[in-house]
């Protein structure tokens, strides 16, 4: 296993879980699982391998989560920049549905092509696009309130 | 691409319109910049027309320089290399058994399984009869303090040395003056402070024990102990095969004063003798009746049940050195007084 694909499979779950020891659990589970994959199929694009890795460990232990119950500290080893309000993330995190959730965090955060997240699903990438148009919209309208001046600034 | 275009419903004017709900779903497509020029033509006028679709292309640059700036979130190198980490043999066939979906009756079970096999395992490994022995010998342990003047210590055995010597009561019970000695000392000091006889004490010549030096003497007396060293020496010396039994134990009675005389002549009504050097029913302390005796092994069910009548006897039979002809049984029972 790489570094990259380490690192773009706990970012993943700390996105989707928001919550440290839950994370932390699933990306060791889902590495592992990464690693199997690849020993079967060395030829298997990394990226689809990330998606469908995350995606499979994601089926099995979201149930757990309780959505909406944030739990995350920077002693658990997650770089988070102190002017970067994660306020819209949390709400979007608890109030997004599974599909629009996982589109974003592969797409916009982890910069996964549409066509390997796709490919991943074993969906089309026009349903991708679609999950992703109707993500960023709640996602806009959460940080639209909150970080209007950030984002400007940004610009 | 011609063929393309006509297979598309165009307007009156041969222009290619967008509803507003195709519009909208197009918002994405058209800031991702994936439109042909047509569309994106299209979505733009439609973006024109329709305040909703405006709104709506905000939320979404929105969100998209927001989703950006998340990916300033890092993982530090430490959890990378802590996650990218081999995992352990016991994780690894956790997951190739899938545990984690195994039933949770299942798990429980074998959880208990696992709990009940350390318990059973401890109970049988552990020396239960030495954690007893060490509970019991701790427990009446008692010192005697007492002055012991060497010299006339000394004398005292000169004189008393020859009328002193007892006759053995069984074969392998005999006393050996010149084993006796490293004791005698302590039996000799602790016989003055008690009324009790201690004939075999003075047989022996004393040694400079290193406890005679001290200003204030103090000698271990307790004289069972003594006994049981010197036969203990005895059956080590004669290289004879430990396996014989000592009958031990302890009661508590009220009023040890008129209890203990019974108990005397009860075992001697059923044919018990006197073992030791001590007699029965020796005032160990004022508190405290010792009876070091034989009797035959036949008695020994009479002599408990006679007990029972005082108090609860606690009577182990403890492997000993000392072999004991056949139908004869030893018997050291401490008789003390019930705290009230």
């Amino acid at each position: 296993m790489g570094e990259s694909e380490v690192k773009s499979i706990a970012l993943f779950f700390f996105f989707a879980f928001l919550d440290d020891r839950r994370a932390l659990e699933a990306s060791t589970h889902a590495i592992a699982n990464c690693a199997e994959k690849k020993k079967k199929n060395s030829q298997i694009n990394s990226n689809v391998l990330i998606v469908m890795s995350t995606f499979s460990t994601w089926m099995k232990q979201h149930l757990k989560l309780n959505r909406g119950n944030p739990n995350i500290s920077t002693d658990a080893g997650w770089m988070i920049p102190t002017d970067l309000d994660l306020g819209p993330w949390r709400e979007f995190q608890k109030l997004a549905t599974q599909d629009e959730l996982l589109a974003v965090i592969w797409s916009k955060v982890l910069e996964i092509p549409e066509k390997d997240i796709a490919q991943g699903l074993g969906i089309s990438e026009g349903t991708v696009r679609y999950r992703l148009g109707r993500a960023l919209r709640k996602l806009g309208s959460m940080a639209q309130g909150v970080s209007t001046k950030k984002l400007n600034a940004v610009k | 691409m011609s063929e393309d275009v006509n297979r598309f419903a165009l307007s009156k004017k041969g222009q290619r319109q967008v509803t507003p709900f195709t519009g909208n779903e197009l918002l994405y497509d058209y800031m991702s910049g994936i439109l042909d020029a047509e569309r994106k033509a299209a979505v733009e006028a439609h973006l024109e027309s329709s305040r909703d679709a405006q709104l709506d292309f905000q939320k979404i640059q929105i969100g998209q320089q927001y989703a950006e700036r998340l990916r300033q979130i890092t993982v530090s190198h430490a959890l990378q290399e802590r996650l990218g980490a081999p995992s352990s043999y016991l994780a690894v066939l956790f997951r190739k058994a899938k545990f984690d979906q195994w039933p949770v009756g299942l798990k429980w079970g074998l959880e208990a399984l696992v709990v009940v096999f350390v318990v059973v395992t401890v109970l049988t490994v552990a020396p239960w009869e030495k954690v007893m022995n060490l509970k019991l010998s701790t427990g009446s342990s008692d010192v005697v303090l007492s002055e012991v003047n060497k010299s006339q210590a000394q004398k005292q055995v000169a004189q008393e040395a020859p009328e002193t010597a007892e006759t053995p009561q069984f074969v392998d019970e005999g006393i050996k003056a010149k084993e006796a000695a490293p004791v005698a000392t302590a039996v000799a000091a602790a016989a003055k402070t008690q009324p009790a006889p201690t004939p075999v004490a003075a047989k022996a010549t004393p040694t400079p024990a290193p406890v005679q030096k001290a200003p204030a003497k103090v000698a271990a007396a307790t004289t069972a102990a003594s006994e049981e060293n010197e036969s203990e020496d005895q059956s080590t010396e004669s290289g004879k095969a430990s396996t014989g039994y000592l009958y031990r134990g302890q009661i508590a009675v009220t009023n040890l004063e008129a209890v203990g005389p019974k108990i005397k002549d009860k075992i001697v009504e059923l044919g018990g003798r006197k073992a030791g050097e001590v007699e029965l029913g020796w005032q160990k302390t004022p508190g405290s009746a010792y009876f070091h005796f034989t009797i035959p092994e036949a008695k020994y069910t009479e002599l408990q049940a006679f007990l029972s009548e005082y108090g609860k006897a606690k009577i182990s039979k403890d492997k000993h050195p000392r072999v004991m002809p056949d139908g004869i049984i030893r018997l050291i029972i401490t008789v003390d007084e019930a705290q009230k």
